[in-house]
């Protein structure tokens, strides 16, 4: 499908005796290629509706649920028919009243609010009417044809597909997250994977989530596990009486393809909640009770022992820390006495969010996320989508720039499989039966390459590096460095769950 | 001898049309008693002379004599016909006792000229016009306080005493100079940029010279100590050095300790971060003073080493702090055996301080503070001081506070160890503060408190006396 798409770039020009440059926008045709595929070649995965008007990219799609596409092992979210797409970025592409209908839809329109395609703030105009407008003239104009643009269209379109007349866009694992909406705790249906997880791993501070309005991954649920998303909004409920008494469902959602979901909830919820924690806890340590202190201490260490990932250290120094804030029926007094004011600005939060900007808020925040996370870490599944508890200690062996880690979670283990161009799968079972261990290589950007070990003598049984091809030379040598130390390590005993 | 005292002091008003109140000087003047007494009565105690402190300063070329009365050492201030002759003088001149602290009866004021002349109602009056509002308490708050100044003014023979701390050798940077004991060290973890180490880990008691002059040096490392010829202390009678300088150094090295890993904590080891709860909690335990607590925390943490953290300046800070640990513990325990201190006794708990409640009680620990309770109580205390050097009883402090509605309360508790039990041997209550027994339930709670309680780790060495 061949779109041809109206865009604005900037060009810059130089007035007669004059040596600064200016700018100004113009109007360029971007055209872009969007893949069509047979309908045979993909598989639905899941069917979802949400209807509580938060989640709009995931809502019904022309009055029946969206469909979200497997193809190539990436998942497509149905946008609309070609049609109405056509026209949507063809036709409409100047009108401003059409951009906020269907933002969410358009793959064009940055979550930001901004497109690639058209800005409706700007003023655009033409090499002969900046002429006219300039007393001195132009001497001299610097205009590619916005190739830039151009080449980001179309890098946008390469992540669309059109299948049996209607548009797709890649897109996330679809997930549950529970969150307090108008007074009540909303069950609803967002999206998570690697590029959201990556954000999170480059957290830095406190602030990110609130800024980002980004959903914290303490509240979201694998997209299986709807029951278990119910029971912790009922459980904000009790924490923040009286403001979430009732639980709405705002979503409906059918999963036709289960191993497509391997999203590490629980995982993600600890790492998130222990990020958080140590950032805005680290300050308290001068003044923190001993035991406060040393737990924040514990969690300093499991963090740094296991690179930030969902250790089982990492949660029991998460759990540590939730130990010391209980809900507020349960040990009120213990609360202020130990963190003072700042966990009661929790309860004020849905109160107008007026301390959100305040440490106060983010401590409060920041204990909550471990008191949910804790829990959550405590009671999760043994479904095979992480097995932690299984890890060899240390997680990571670092050398310059490469490293090399095992592999503790499914949805890693897929995205490690994505990148090398192979199927890890039957790998991770057996890693989370403790049969063996995956090691993933890394350059500090993408995987290079991925070894499995023998759990209890730590020696390598295989090695896969990029498109089938052996592991590059340093690649192999940290995944030979770390199965050593897995091998220093054997016979140690196993945590269990 | 009663004196006649002229000082100035400040009123406001507001002229006629306006609105703002302007401010002009008045003289006031008052009579005050200042006391007398015979050269018999007064213990000499020691005799200074200082080139860099004005306080110590030389006196017609000779050194000042500093006796003892009361409890408190009064310095030599001048003869007395040349102090009713400066009280006298009219306008009253600076160089009176009453215009060392707080320039009580100043006279310079180069503001306002104008202002300055209108030195009465009267004459403000006259060049105003009819004020529309004048705030003038006639001076009676400056006269409190020149009444409150009169008590720290002694007359001994024809000679005027005003009151002053004990002089001590402070040593640092190479040089050796006569200062006067620093106040109570209070709470040391309090600030981290406070300089609790400097002014205290310098101070060496009057007869420890050789020791203060040996550790001049030292912080620049090589070169001549000046020997502050000009500087000299002469111990007249030795039971009046009392300054606890060993245990302040201590106390304060550990908050220095505490307030600097304070800053680091987060890139600090655990084991750091364990070492700097136990220092924070023997300073609680011991009001920012030292007491046993304190020095099995430092010992544990200078027992631990001084290698750790990656951070650069958390590794500066680090070793710098062990260096600081191991510097204070090496003094503390080169401290002489004289039985000025006898901190080894002391309970692991060595303060309950409640600063809104009835009953904060501290164990005293050395002389030093011994000296400061028995002038709280206004008694002699020498007799529980033995006891509680020689291990026989423990004397503590009890502060009143609030409940009692007297913040300034004090009282002296000697309690002894009956079978086991807490018995008071004995009890001093500030003048005019009732009976004892609210003090001595509060020293009896405290000590079933601090039986109860151990020390942050049991397995730190104990430093007992020099033997």
């Amino acid at each position: 499908m061949r779109l041809t798409i109206p865009v604005q770039y900037q060009a810059t020009f130089l007035e007669r005796r004059s040596r600064t440059p200016r700018s100004c926008y113009l109007e360029g045709i971007a055209y872009a290629e969007v893949r069509e595929i047979p309908v045979h070649d993909v598989s639905t995965a899941f069917l979802v509706a949400d209807t509580s008007g938060l989640s709009p990219g995931l809502g019904p799609v022309g009055g029946r649920p969206r469909r979200i596409i497997l193809h190539g092992g990436q998942l497509w979210r149905e946008l609309m028919d070609e049609a109405s797409f056509r026209a949507l970025v063809e036709e409409k592409g100047t009108d401003p009243e059409a951009w906020a209908e269907v933002r969410y839809d358009n793959p064009f329109a940055p979550p930001d609010g901004n497109s690639l395609c058209w800005m409706p703030e700007l003023d655009t105009t033409t090499h002969e009417e900046a002429a006219r407008q300039s007393a001195a003239g132009i001497r001299e104009w610097n205009d590619d044809g916005g190739i830039g643009r151009m080449q980001e269209v179309q890098l946008r379109a390469n992540r669309m597909l059109a299948v049996g007349g209607q548009v797709f866009e890649a897109c996330e694992e679809p997930c549950w997250t529970v969150g307090m909406h108008e007074g009540e705790a909303v069950v609803r249906l967002a999206m998570y994977g690697p590029e959201a997880a990556a954000a999170l791993r480059k957290l830095q501070d406190a602030s990110y989530w609130h800024w980002q309005n980004r959903l914290p991954p303490a509240q979201m649920f694998h997209i299986g596990r709807e029951q278990d998303a119910v029971l912790c909004a009922r459980e904000m409920g009790t924490l923040t009486e009286p403001r979430a008494r009732r639980v709405r469902i705002a979503a409906k959602v059918r999963i036709l393809r289960p191993d497509t979901a391997v999203l590490a909830d629980d995982s993600l919820a600890i790492e998130e909640a222990a990020w958080r924690a140590w950032r805005v806890l680290e300050k308290h340590l001068p003044s923190a009770p001993r035991d406060a202190g040393l737990a924040i201490i514990a969690l300093r260490d499991a963090l740094d022992a296991g690179g930030g990932r969902a250790t089982a250290d990492l949660g029991d120094a998460v759990t540590g820390i939730a130990r010391h804030w209980q809900p507020k029926e349960a040990a009120e007094s213990q609360r202020s006495e130990i963190f003072g004011d700042c966990a009661h600005a929790f309860h004020t939060r849905g109160s107008g969010g007026a301390k959100y900007g305040s440490h106060e808020a983010f401590l409060g925040h920041a204990l909550e996320s471990c008191w949910v996370a804790s829990r959550r870490w405590q009671r999760r599944p043994p479904d095979g989508r992480e097995w932690a508890h299984l890890a060899a200690t240390p997680l990571f062996t670092r050398s310059g720039a490469a490293e090399a880690r095992e592999i503790i979670t499914l949805a890693e283990a897929r995205e490690l499989g994505g990148q090398l161009g192979a199927s890890l799968d039957a790998d991770a079972a057996a890693a989370s039966e403790g049969r063996l261990r995956l090691i993933a290589a890394m350059d500090g950007v993408s995987f290079t390459g991925a070894a499995t070990a023998d759990p209890d003598t730590g020696r390598i049984e295989r090695m896969v590096g990029r498109a089938g091809r052996p592991p590059s030379r340093t690649a192999s040598a940290i995944l030979e460095s770390h199965a050593a130390t897995l091998a220093a390590q054997a016979g140690a005993p196993r945590m269990v769950r | 001898m009663e004196a006649l005292v002229t000082f100035t002091y400040q009123v406001g008003y507001v002229p006629p049309k306006c609105h703002n109140t302007r401010s002009a000087h008045f003289r006031g003047r008052t009579a005050v008693e200042i006391a007398e007494l015979a050269r018999a009565d007064a213990a000499p105690a020691f005799r200074v002379a200082s080139g860099s402190n004005r306080r110590f300063a030389a006196l017609e070329g000779r050194p000042r004599l500093v006796v003892a009365h009361a409890g408190r050492l009064w310095a030599e201030h001048g003869a007395l016909d040349v102090f009713r002759a400066l009280l006298a003088a009219e306008p009253p001149v600076e160089g009176t006792p009453f215009d060392a602290a707080k320039r009580l009866a100043f006279t310079g004021y180069d503001g306002n000229r104008r202002l300055l002349a209108s030195d009465t109602p009267a004459s403000l009056r006259r060049q105003c016009g009819e004020l529309r509002r004048l705030e003038d308490d006639g001076g009676a708050a400056k006269t409190l306080e020149i009444q409150r100044r009169a008590r720290d003014i002694l007359i001994i023979g024809d000679t005027v005493f005003v009151r002053t701390c004990e002089p001590i050798w402070r040593a640092a940077n190479g040089r050796l100079a006569v200062s006067a004991a620093p106040a109570d060290p209070g709470e040391p973890f309090a600030d981290a940029g406070d300089l609790y180490l400097g002014s205290h880990s310098a101070c060496w008691r009057a007869d420890r010279r050789d020791e203060a002059l040996a550790s001049a040096g030292k912080p620049t490392g090589a070169g001549p100590v000046a020997d502050g010829g000009d500087e000299v202390i002469e111990v007249l009678d030795p039971a009046y050095v009392r300054f606890a300088d060993d245990s302040r150094a201590l106390a304060a090295a550990a908050g220095w300790i505490a307030a600097t890993l304070s800053e680091h904590l987060a890139a600090m080891p655990r084991w750091v971060v364990e070492r700097f709860y136990d220092i924070r909690e023997a300073l609680a335990a011991t009001g920012g003073r030292n007491g046993p607590a304190v020095v099995a925390a430092v010992s544990s943490f200078a027992a631990d080493g001084a290698d750790g953290p990656a951070a650069e300046d958390a590794a500066a800070a680090l070793a710098r702090a062990w260096e600081i640990s191991a510097s204070a513990l090496d003094r503390w325990d080169r401290r002489p055996a004289d039985g000025r201190e006898w901190q080894h006794l002391g309970l692991p708990l060595t303060a309950t301080l409640r600063p809104n409640r009835a009953g904060s009680v501290r164990e005293v620990l050395d002389l030093e503070a011994a000296g400061v309770l028995a002038r709280a109580v206004g008694a002699d205390l020498a007799w529980m001081e033995q006891m509680a050097a020689g291990g026989r009883a423990r004397l503590l402090a009890v502060d009143g506070k609030k409940a009692l509605q007297t913040p300034t309360s004090q009282a002296a508790v000697l309690v002894v160890d009956r079978d086991g039990m807490p018995e008071v041997a004995g009890s001093v209550v500030r003048e005019g503060l009732g009976g004892p027994e609210p003090f001595t339930e509060a020293a009896i709670g405290h000590l079933r408190q601090a039986a109860g309680a151990g020390l942050p780790d049991d397995t730190a060495p104990q430093r007992g006396p020099r033997t």
